[in-house]
């Protein structure tokens, strides 16, 4: 008895669906046919930001209701490895392949140097397609129509009769079937062909072309043509008639491309190319490359001109390096990385994709949500890594849960759960496959011939461990005190890992100083662009990935520009002593610069003590009672203009800064509103001192003597200038020295005044009630 | 019921049997009473004139041997407009002057002498001409068709290199026909010279060993490519020396400007050219009367009425002779078959009016079904 064939729970796959679906592949030709039971190849497609431009570009060139010429357009898928380009491009194929009624499709899945060898086997000919070639010859048709009408009208013989314009209409309108007229009326065919060559040789600016196409028209001829037209040699009377050889260079294909372009654009249907991998004309030598782009870059014209749709694929370094004019004439559509909403749905789309049920299952089962999200953040978004990883995490988890078997046996389904272990496990088991001796062996054959290789460590770090699992660091010397460590580590999928490349690189660095020593870590496995920048972040060197297939150019560039940093940080550091002692040394001799400036001025300015107080002889006129109190205050007021308020101003060169190493500079001096203020106030109160002075003077000679002078006028002077020093405004000298009266200020001196003269002449008057003054 | 194929406006093969084909030229240096069925219409006069001064200037240089000439005849026009009979006229016009000269001096007339003594039947095979061989490459068909082609090729792909090639090999072969010709030319014990330029030699030098000239009829070939038509016309410009005559046709149009280009001046004076062209409204009324008059023509005849000859056909039916005839061969038939004793102006002009080229009849043909779109 045999038991029942297994089931998958809830429809889901027995098998790993994630097998064989990991890269798309472009059909020059459209077949549906299934054959077998095998997988159909139609892969998941998640519709994207990127899909749905593309699909609307589309949809919009086959709609399109203008004038057929203003229907062309060029797109560029442009992404790295694993994108979907190539998906994008079929599912492009596919919707135009759908159209109805059928355009004419060439797809080149990828260019070769061999060009021939695409266009005659892998390139549809208009004979490959019934409509195609049905298009190609009513093209070609109205050529000669139109032709053969420009020649009618030329003809005075009148063989049309009366109908002559309906003829001539009728052809131009594209009615009436140039091949039979010809025929009936007799018209020489050589000139009609001759002229028809010149009019395509215009038109495809190729006069070989021209030749065929015309030829095309002659039945006996068109056979032979045709097989040229598809690649083939041509014959004995082709060639005599310049067709000497077979569609085979790279030029040649791309006219063929050209002509088939303007001949389906005259017709005024759409139709398009699809060439995949543009990137593999990198690999071509320059020649071969240089002329692929320059046929690439004329029929990417035409198509645009002509109303074709042309489509390609390319990575953003070969897109970069395009020709401008392409870049004019091309739309770019840049795929992105994926985000997890998209990976939760190409993964959904796998594990139900044998449901065959639009819309079923959308949940990620028997994927975990930690695996889920893991596998966003190990595969940098890019759908091939996806797909690898859930395959590779898929076999782990069978494996994982058969292990747990008493009989060992897989169990028949997928499995129960695929979570974070097994991810890893699967990252761990594809990309660890080479041993780290082969690492070591790797860099001593990249290192070695190029003088930079050291078999020892530096002396201090020999005690030093790698991380775990990985390798023995080796160590390039580039000065005698500087090093480079390349440190291979195993796959970086986790934080811990990142850890103990932390670990390695501080104790790296305490020990041999950070200016000393970088650190270059190789990954003999997987690292994603997250766990990179982690360690990138701590090093300050990116990881290099050993599977890399540029590893030993990125090796070779790496460690120069670690040697180039290296050198730079040694400069930078005698460079810095030398600045500190250069500073040191013009800050010293900025302060004694500054002592000389004082010293200088000290010299030229001296502080003279105030004069000590003479015999009144200033004003002979002035009341003897008085002449003291006068001179007081004159004395004060000089004084304090002499010294000034605020600091005192400074001219000169100015102290050199810090640096010191810049040459003097001149000098501003500055005061304050304030300080001008106080000074014109001194000024002021030192000539109402004189004009009270003079008022006094004269009160006293106006009296003539003792009788006549009367206390009224002298208390009208003094209260005068009272009340006129009270609006003053306050004079702060901020005096402390010998000179300075304690407590006492300008007004203090001043009211003084007035009261002292006052009161002294005042003594000398006759007595009179005027004393009521006050 | 007799024999209903009329012979009318018909070409007589030799020994004249009935029917009488069509579209054939007129062969008057082949077949006897040919030339009495010449019509001068419109434009042939002056070609003939042409020719006949011409080679009446050239003629005498005409002959075998190192000191002596050739020349080269090219006819042109449409299909339809004579030129073949033209050509064939011209070459008989070329023989009988070319064997006036080897009459003896005293004979005035040597043409009109030779035609009094005919003593051929009419349509017979005329007798070779004594000074001249005449090669017409290719047979009746009046076509280079297959000339040029490989072997199980396409019969209508002329290759430059096999045509002439060819030409050269039937020459020979033809004139081999001639057993003194033969004779003298595998007499000579030589092996066959592979070099096309020593081979002409060799047939040249034959021919002047017999004191022979040589006419080449070469018929039109459809080379479909201007350049490869040229590299022809100087291929048998090149031959025509030392008494060799080309006489080439062609639908061409262009050719007199080729002539003009690509030859210098001195060239051309080896060189004479004929065109052909469309006919005029009264040059019907000039070929009915002609053809009224014609002898010997066989049974079922019709008799053609006076209203026909005023018939003025339209612009569009004189651009070919062969369409007249293919009218009046119609309906002459027709009228036999229905017994109607003669031919009147309605019967012609119902035809004509007929066969009037309408736009209609030109349409391309109908749309190939595609795949989502109705056959239009």
């Amino acid at each position: 008895m045999t038991s029942p064939p297994a089931r998958p729970p809830e429809g889901r796959p027995l098998k790993n669906p994630f097998r064989e679906s990991t890269v798309a592949q472009l059909e020059a030709f459209d077949d549906s046919t299934q054959i077998g039971t095998g997988p159909t190849g139609a892969g998941v497609h998640i519709p994207g930001r990127t899909s749905a431009w593309l699909t609307e570009h589309i949809e919009a060139y086959l709609g399109h209701r203008g004038e057929p010429e203003t229907r062309g357009r060029a797109i560029a898928l442009v992404g790295e490895f694993g994108l979907g380009k190539s998906h994008l491009a079929r599912e492009a194929t596919r919707l135009l392949r759908k159209h109805v009624p059928p355009l004419p499709l060439w797809v080149i899945s990828q260019p070769s140097i061999d060009m021939r060898t695409v266009y005659q086997e892998r390139l549809t000919s208009p004979r490959d397609d019934f409509d195609a070639f049905v298009d190609f010859k009513q093209a070609i048709t109205d050529f000669y129509a139109d032709v053969t009408a420009e020649i009618l009208g030329e003809d005075d013989t009148d063989r049309f009769g009366a109908d002559r314009g309906a003829f001539l209409e009728g052809l131009r309108a594209r009615r009436l079937d140039p091949q039979k007229i010809v025929q009936a009326f007799n018209l020489d065919e050589e000139r009609i062909q001759h002229r028809l060559r010149r009019h395509l040789r215009g038109v495809t600016a190729h006069r070989t072309f021209a030749v065929a196409l015309a030829q095309l028209f002659n039945r006996p001829f068109e056979n032979d043509v045709w097989n040229w037209l598809s690649g083939g040699e041509p014959v004995a009377h082709l060639r005599e008639r310049g067709i000497r050889e077979p569609i085979r260079s790279i030029q040649q294909v791309f006219d063929a491309l050209a002509v088939f372009s303007l001949v389906y654009g005259k017709s005024g249907r759409p139709y398009a190319l699809v060439l995949d991998e543009l990137d593999k004309t990198t690999e071509w030598p320059e020649q071969d490359r240089a002329v692929f782009i320059n046929a690439f870059e004329m029929l990417v014209e035409r198509y645009v001109n002509q109303g074709g749709l042309l489509l390609f694929c390319a990575r953003p370094e070969l897109w970069g390096r395009l020709p401008l004019s392409l870049h004019e004439r091309v739309l770019p559509l840049w795929l992105d990385s994926w985000g997890p909403a998209e990976t939760d749905r190409l993964i959904a789309g796998h594990v139900h994709r044998a449901d065959r049920t639009p819309g079923a299952g959308p949940d990620g089962a028997p994927f975990a949500e930690p695996a889920l999200r893991e596998i966003v953040l190990q595969s940098d978004g890019v759908p091939r890594q996806i797909l690898q990883i859930c395959e590779g995490a898929w076999d782990q988890a069978v494996r994982r849960e058969a292990g747990a078997r008493e009989d060992r046996r897989p169990r028949p389904g997928p499995p129960r759960e695929i979570g974070l272990t097994d991810v890893h496990a699967a990252l761990r088991s594809a990309h660890g496959k080479r041993d780290m001796a082969e690492v070591a062996h790797r860099l001593q054959h990249v290192l070695a011939p190029r003088q930079w290789w050291h078999h020892m460590p530096p002396v201090s770090v020999r005690s030093l461990s790698a991380p775990r699992e990985g390798g023995e660091p080796r160590w390039v010397q580039v000065t005698r005190r500087t090093w480079i460590a390349l440190l291979p580590v195993p796959s970086v999928l986790a934080q811990d890992d990142v850890h103990g490349i932390q670990r390695f690189v501080d104790r790296v660095r305490s020990v041999l100083a950070p200016e000393n020593v970088e650190v270059l870590v190789i990954v003999n496995g997987h690292a994603c662009r997250e766990m990179r920048n982690r360690v990138a972040e701590h090093c300050g060197t990116v990881p290099l990935v050993f599977d890399d297939p540029r590893f030993e150019s990125m090796l070779i560039d790496g460690v120069r520009s670690l040697i180039e940093r290296l050198r730079a940080n040694g400069r930078n550091a005698v460079l810095g002593e030398v600045r500190d002692q250069l500073e040191t040394i013009a800050t010293q001799q900025a302060m004694l610069a500054d002592r000389i400036d004082a010293v200088d001025h000290a010299v030229n300015h001296p502080r003279l003590p105030p004069p000590t107080p003479g015999p009144p002889t200033s004003d002979p006129r002035v009341p003897p009672p008085v002449r003291e109190p006068f001179r007081q205050a004159q004395a004060a007021l000089d004084r304090l203009l002499e010294d000034g308020v605020g600091p005192r101003p400074r001219l000169g060169p100015a102290v050199p800064g810090a640096e010191g190493a810049h040459a003097a500079l001149p000098r501003r001096a500055t005061t304050e509103q304030t300080t001008l203020q106080a000074m014109g106030a001194l000024l002021y109160a030192r000539r109402l001192v004189e004009a009270f002075r003079e008022a006094i003077t004269h009160w006293w000679e106006a009296g003539g003597d003792a009788d006549g002078r009367n206390a009224q006028g002298l208390f009208t002077v003094c209260r005068s200038f009272e009340i006129s020093v009270e609006v003053l405004p306050r004079v702060d000298t901020g005096e402390s020295g010998p000179g300075a009266r304690a407590g006492g200020g300008v007004e203090e001196v001043l009211t003084g005044l007035a009261e002292q003269v006052w009161f002294a002449l005042r003594d000398g008057l006759s007595a009179e009630p005027g004393g009521a003054a006050r | 019921m007799p024999n209903a194929n009329c012979s009318l406006f018909g070409t007589p093969p030799e020994d004249g049997h009935a029917p009488w084909p069509t579209y054939e030229p007129l062969a008057p240096w082949h077949i006897t009473g040919h030339e009495d069925l010449w019509v001068d219409i419109d434009h042939l006069p002056n070609a003939l004139l042409t020719f006949r001064n011409t080679m009446g200037a050239v003629a005498r240089g005409i002959r075998p041997g190192e000191d002596g000439h050739g020349h080269l005849v090219v006819v042109s026009g449409l299909p339809g407009t004579g030129k073949s009979s033209l050509l064939h006229r011209c070459v008989h016009e070329l023989v009988q002057l070319l064997d006036g000269f080897e009459e003896p001096a005293d004979d005035p007339a040597p043409c009109e002498s030779t035609a009094s003594a005919r003593p051929e039947r009419p349509w017979s095979r005329r007798r070779p001409a004594r000074s001249v061989h005449v090669v017409r490459i290719d047979g009746s068909a009046n076509e280079g068709r297959g000339l040029g082609s490989p072997p199980g090729a396409e019969p209508f792909v002329p290759q430059y290199d096999m045509t002439v090639h060819r030409i050269a090999h039937l020459i020979v072969e033809k004139l081999c026909a001639d057993e003194e010709f033969a004779a003298a030319w595998h007499g000579a014990d030589r092996p066959e010279q592979p070099d096309p330029y020593l081979a002409w030699r060799r047939l040249t030098t034959t021919l002047e060993a017999r004191g022979r000239t040589l006419v080449v009829i070469v018929p039109h070939i459809d080379w479909q490519d201007a350049d490869i038509a040229r590299r022809f016309l100087r291929f048998c410009y090149d031959r025509s020396t030392r008494g060799v005559v080309f006489f080439v046709e062609t639908k061409r149009t262009d050719v007199g400007r080729d002539l003009d280009t690509f030859f210098t001046e001195k060239e051309r004076t080896g060189i004479t050219h004929l065109q052909t062209s469309a006919l005029r409204p009264q040059d019907w009324g000039k070929y009915l009367r002609h053809w009224m008059e014609v002898r010997d023509i066989p049974a079922p005849k019709i008799v053609i009425h006076d209203d026909v000859l005023e018939y003025q056909p339209e612009t569009w039916a004189l651009l070919s002779i062969s369409r007249l005839q293919d009218c009046l061969r119609q309906v002459s038939q027709e009228a036999v078959l229905n017994d109607e004793g003669q031919l009147r102006m309605s019967h012609v002009a119902d035809w004509f009016e007929a066969h009037r080229p309408k736009p209609d009849a030109f349409l391309r043909e109908p749309g190939t079904t595609r795949h989502g779109q109705e056959t239009r």
